[in-house]
């Protein structure tokens, strides 16, 4: 009777077991949302798995910087969340990749997509297929300050005209102020006048009547009108507007919580283009819910993608998230009806056309920038500048599209399908061979080896296998389109390095409008080489010249070594962009410290020399430091009996240096001058972030550009090609270095 | 050639007391003075202000006939010798000794004549395409020795050339600095802390304590006839034992020292009484009249052909001690009483207070052995 009862028990535990093992089911969604936004995600997701028993979501934020290559990593391999909330603009990539995103065409019920407009619904199509539900879009539209613009214009002229009045450039103030030299904000205005950057058939026309017209109209603003800041930038607008210096800008609702208190500001849709009538239509970004294709759980996932975009809770998103909900119904909540901002938004979105999520749209950003860049400054005609791109990105889009139709064919050559099993028979052959001498080997030095291993095991990871990566990488045509496929798939031999080494297309254009080719790898190697020289002969110089100054007992020495020493101790990013913000040519301390001395400000970044020359300034302080530090040492080694014996002998001061400080300070100066050398020939971060690569590409230097090929173009694999010519041309540069260093040490 | 003369010569470092505090010195041409004296007497400092390398705060300072206060090294004709060498390191032997006349830009071959006369002379021939680096100390301190006498200047300058170099080679480098002044008869002015080195090379030698020039004279004249405590102490290896004794008009007493003196009447109460090691001898073989000493054996250093005997009157802690150099190859036992003597005309007195010489009219005995 006692064993019934406890067997009955059992199986109650059993099954409560049961019970819970099946509710702890759980799906995963990945958001990059911090704040407001994320707390408002959290509730909502709590109120659903309170209402269920068998599923729970778990939400992982992750952190943003690095959310999408995250994605394009973790999903093709069966990895990651089960659903996700990013931007639309990426389907077309990893629609074409391969299995990261799940169409979600059959399972979505017609009634759940009534939710939603069609445009916002569109965002998420790529080639007739529906990739996820939209939750939220992002456009711009134009945000005034009331104390200075009574009624927000209605056409183009007017706002011109209402700009004009209120720009007083000696003074700092504008008009209309907006990061118009970046392609997402200049959307607008080429969307206005036609279909934008690709035709009705997804084809590449930017050099179409429409888009030269809206970069004409913007240079007319920029320098016929004058009304706009000179390289402006987000922070550069918002700080405008907060100082009430800017009567208008063109932002989104990401600009309003950084707006200051003091400033009464209205939000109102972009007026219409006069001449056409048309209204400027801003580009719109389209959160949307995405499902995994490698999800055990899909359908769980959908009813969350359901629950989500549900109108209460877009009411939720909306309210306590401060989103604008793709479920548009949630605007009928009187809390958001009253919002006058919100609502100037979503009046907006009638306007507004979706970013293009085609892979190709990827390719136009960083190149369209430098157009713009150009012709705003009056460097370039817009026909011109755009046919020349138009040709440009064609090539890159064929580069691509290349990569992925030779998918099939390509194989690696036969020889090396035999050479990696003949190599590692050779690598076990040595062993067995050495067997007894590596056995030898162990035994007496066990314990040096266990030191060493995981030293040994870091470098392998960290050091050799990317490097083996890298360099498998660059004998492939691996590029956005098709880096989910076999390795031996994409393979393509040393074409890469053909291309490379063999570009001899030093120029563009003909007769008067031939001009330097600065995409060239010979070019950029010639600039590379010119500012790696010219940075370590001249911070090796100052550094001496102010080693040997503070060398001395001079008043405050030690004061003027702690503040020499400074720079070293910020962060190099920081200082770059610091001097990025003085070299600006409207803002910046020091064109309005030469107009304090009557000197006309210069445009920094508008000519190769001078963008040089801002790179080259901002190295010298970070580098000087670091020098100075290394020659200081030097010279405190050296003997003061050395220099009384020569004074003593007659030498006079230059006598001494030459003959004395000179030669015992190549100990130092020699190993510096390596570093420094290599560092220099691969400083990223300067010129990225002051002159990056201004004018239109031509002060970029190897490591940048390989950068660019690699994440601006998405062509992998010359990337990695780029970077192994780099590696090579440092390899021989330390052998040289090696075979000097090593003479040196013979003649001490 | 040159003299030097410091008249009246002060060097002092910002506020702090003064180095020297006015030194009056003539050093004759063609002489060999040793500046000899305690570290941070200000010997180095002196030589460094005949070199250039430290000014003059007040005061004057010639070489020949030349005010030298304000001249520049390089005008003052003056080669110098460092402690630590001071050679090149990154150039060969040649362009080291070379460096002075390179520096003047003499003719290539002069150069190389004088360069080679140089090595010769100081057996540096097969050195000369060497580096610092690859000699010995005492072959670097050839090369330092060469490259001053490579210009043939009026003054030569040396910085306690020997003190980095072992006792063996220090005799030897001692014997070729004597031997080189004998022959070139150039002014020289040798700092060094050794006595010895100061006796041995000196043709004069001058004694600074704390700044102050104590004594200048030969090595003898200092030995034999010293002005104060501080250069009797200071001259002769082991020091000459002073002991306090107590004025009793007819005689000078102490626990050690019981001496009849005639002609002390009139001095101090308290006086010190200076008396060589080597003026000690075995009671058993002095003259009868010579005044006894009894007191233990604290330490015996056996030397060989002398031994020094450390000797002290009640006990280990006793209140004087004194040393005596006897002759070598006796059994002494340290703890046991041993007798010895004196020669009562070898005594020096002292002035306790001033610790000046008292010079009675009767002369010390310096030479007379024990």
């Amino acid at each position: 009777m006692l064993a019934v009862g406890w067997a009955k028990l059992l199986l109650l535990l059993l099954c409560l077991g049961a019970t819970k093992s099946f509710a702890t089911e759980e799906l995963l969604l990945w958001h990059g949302y911090r704040g407001a936004e994320r707390q408002a995600l959290e509730r909502l997701l709590d109120d659903y798995n309170r209402s269920q028993v068998d599923v729970r979501v778990r939400a992982l934020a992750v952190p943003y910087g690095g959310y999408a290559d995250k994605l394009s990593a973790a999903l093709p391999r069966g990895q990651g969340p089960d659903l996700f909330i990013f931007a639309h603009d990426r389907i077309g990539g990893w629609g074409r990749a391969g299995p990261t995103i799940a169409p979600i065409g059959e399972v979505a019920a017609p009634e759940v997509l009534q939710r939603f407009p069609e445009k916002l619904l569109g965002a998420m199509r790529y080639r007739g297929h529906l990739y996820g539900l939209p939750f939220n879009f992002k456009s711009t539209a134009l945000i005034y300050n009331r104390a200075l613009i009574a009624q927000p214009p209605v056409g183009s002229d007017e706002m011109i005209a209402l700009a004009r009045a209120h720009t007083d450039r000696k003074r700092g103030r504008f008009g209309l102020a907006y990061s118009y030299t970046e392609p997402f904000f200049h959307g607008a205005l080429m969307n206005a006048f036609g279909p934008g950057p690709f035709d009705g058939n997804n084809r590449l026309a930017l050099d179409s009547e429409a888009n030269i017209r809206s970069l004409q109209l913007l240079a007319d603003w920029a320098r016929g009108d004058a009304v706009l800041p000179e390289e402006p930038n987000s922070t550069l607008v918002s700080e405008l507007f907060n100082q009430g210096r800017a009567a208008m800008v063109i932002s989104g609702p990401w600009m309003l919580g950084e707006i200051a208190p003091q400033i009464d500001y209205g939000v109102a849709t972009l007026p219409l283009i006069s001449e056409s009538g048309r209204p400027l239509a801003p580009w719109v970004a389209v959160e949307g819910l995405f499902m995994s294709p490698w999800s055990r759980h899909r359908a769980a996932s959908y009813r969350v993608m359901e629950f989500l975009t549900r109108r209460s809770a877009a009411e939720t998103m909306a309210i306590s998230g401060g989103q604008l909900p793709a479920n548009l119904s949630a605007f009928e909540h009187p809390q958001l009806a009253a919002n006058r901002a919100a609502v100037a938004f979503r009046s907006q979105l009638d306007s507004a056309v979706p970013i293009p999520n085609l892979p190709e749209m990827t390719l136009l950003w960083a190149p369209l920038e430098n157009v713009l860049k150009k012709v705003v400054k009056g460097a370039a005609q817009p026909a011109a500048e755009l046919q020349r791109l138009q040709r440009k990105l064609e090539r890159d889009i064929a580069a691509l599209e290349a990569s992925r139709q030779q998918d099939a064919e390509r194989g690696p050559p036969v020889w090396l399908q035999g050479a990696v099993p003949l190599l590692l028979l050779a690598v076990v052959t040595a062993v067995i061979l050495r067997r007894r001498r590596i056995a030898e080997s162990w035994r007496r030095n066990r314990t040096a080896y266990l030191y060493v291993l995981p030293a040994m095991l870091g470098m392998l990871l960290l050091v050799f296998f990317p490097l083996l990566y890298g360099l498998l990488l660059s004998f492939t045509d691996t590029t956005l389109l098709n880096e989910n496929s076999p390795l031996a798939s994409r393979w393509l031999g040393l074409d890469n390095y053909v291309g490379i080494l063999g570009d001899w297309n030093l120029w563009y254009g003909e007769g008067a409008e031939r001009s330097i080719n600065f995409d060239n790898f010979y070019w950029t190697l010639l600039v590379t080489v010119c500012w790696t020289v010219s940075n370590v002969i001249i911070s090796v110089g100052l550094a001496l010249l102010l080693a040997l100054a503070l060398h001395r007992p001079i008043f405050g020495r030690t004061g003027f070594r702690l503040l020499l020493i400074l720079p070293w101790a910020i962060p190099n990013y920081i200082t770059a962009l610091v001097w990025k913000g003085m070299f600006h040519p409207q803002f910046g301390v020091i064109n309005q410290a030469l107009q304090i001395f009557g000197i006309a400000p210069v445009a920094w970044f508008d000519s190769v020399g001078a963008s040089f020359f801002t790179g080259l300034v901002t190295n010298l302080w970070l580098s000087i430091p670091f020098m100075m530090v290394v020659i200081l040492g030097g010279l405190q080694s050296i003997p003061r009996e050395l220099y009384e014996a020569a004074r003593v002998e007659g030498a006079g001061r230059w006598f001494q240096f030459r003959s004395i400080t000179l030669p015992l300070l190549k100990p130092v100066l020699v190993p510096a001058t390596i570093l420094s050398v290599v560092w220099t020939f691969n400083m990223f971060n300067v010129i990225y972030l002051v002159s990056d690569g201004a004018p239109a590409g031509a002060n970029d230097i190897l490591i940048t550009r390989a950068f660019r090929i690699g994440f601006e173009k998405y062509q992998y694999a010359y990337a990695a090609a780029y970077s192994m010519v780099i590696l090579a041309l440092l390899f021989c540069y330390a052998l040289w270095q090696t075979r000097v260093s090593r003479a040196l040490e013979v003649a001490r | 050639m040159a003299s030097i003369e410091f008249k009246q010569v002060v060097k002092r470092y910002g506020d702090s007391p003064p180095t020297v505090p006015g030194l009056d010195l003539h050093i004759r041409d063609g002489e060999l003075m040793v500046l000899v004296g305690p570290s941070g007497c200000g010997k180095s400092t002196t030589l460094r202000m005949i070199a250039g390398l430290e000014s003059v705060t007040s005061g004057e300072l010639w070489i020949g006939d030349r005010l030298a206060n304000q001249l520049p090294p390089k005008d003052r004709d003056v080669a110098m010798v460092f402690q630590n060498y001071a050679l090149y390191p990154h150039m060969t032997v040649f362009e080291n000794l070379a460096f002075g006349l390179r520096v003047r830009r003499q003719p290539q071959s002069l150069i190389k004549s004088r360069v080679e006369m140089a090595a010769e002379s100081l057996g540096l021939g097969d050195l000369l395409a060497r580096k610092p680096g690859q000699l010995s100390g005492g072959q670097c301190q050839r090369v330092a020795l060469g490259r001053a006498m490579v210009r043939d200047p009026q003054v030569f300058l040396f910085d306690e050339p020997l003190s980095n170099l072992d006792a063996e080679l220090r005799v030897q480098m001692r014997g070729n600095i004597g031997r080189l002044h004998r022959e070139l008869a150039t002014t020289s002015v040798y700092v060094t802390h050794d006595q010895v080195e100061a006796m041995t090379l000196g043709s004069r030698i001058a004694i600074l304590n704390g700044g102050e020039l104590m004594q200048v004279g030969t090595p003898m004249a200092l030995y034999g006839d010293p002005d104060n405590v501080f250069v009797a102490g200071f001259m002769g290896a082991p020091p000459m034992n002073i002991v306090t004794v107590q004025n009793r008009g007819s005689g000078l007493k102490n626990s050690l020292v019981d001496l009849q003196r005639d002609g002390v009447e009139g001095l101090a109460g308290e006086l010190l009484l200076g008396l060589r090691p080597e003026k000690l001898c075995h009671a058993a073989a002095a003259p009868a009249h010579w005044p006894r000493i009894r007191a233990a054996i604290e330490m015996v250093e056996t030397l060989g052909a002398e031994m020094l005997v450390h000797l002290s009157v009640g006990g280990v802690q006793g209140d004087e001690r004194m040393i005596a150099r006897l002759p070598g190859l006796q059994l002494l036992t340290p703890g046991d009483s041993l007798e010895l003597a004196f020669d009562p005309d070898a005594v020096y007195l002292f002035d306790a207070a001033s610790h000046r010489r008292i010079r009675e009219s009767r002369p010390v005995a310096v030479a007379e052995p024990c």
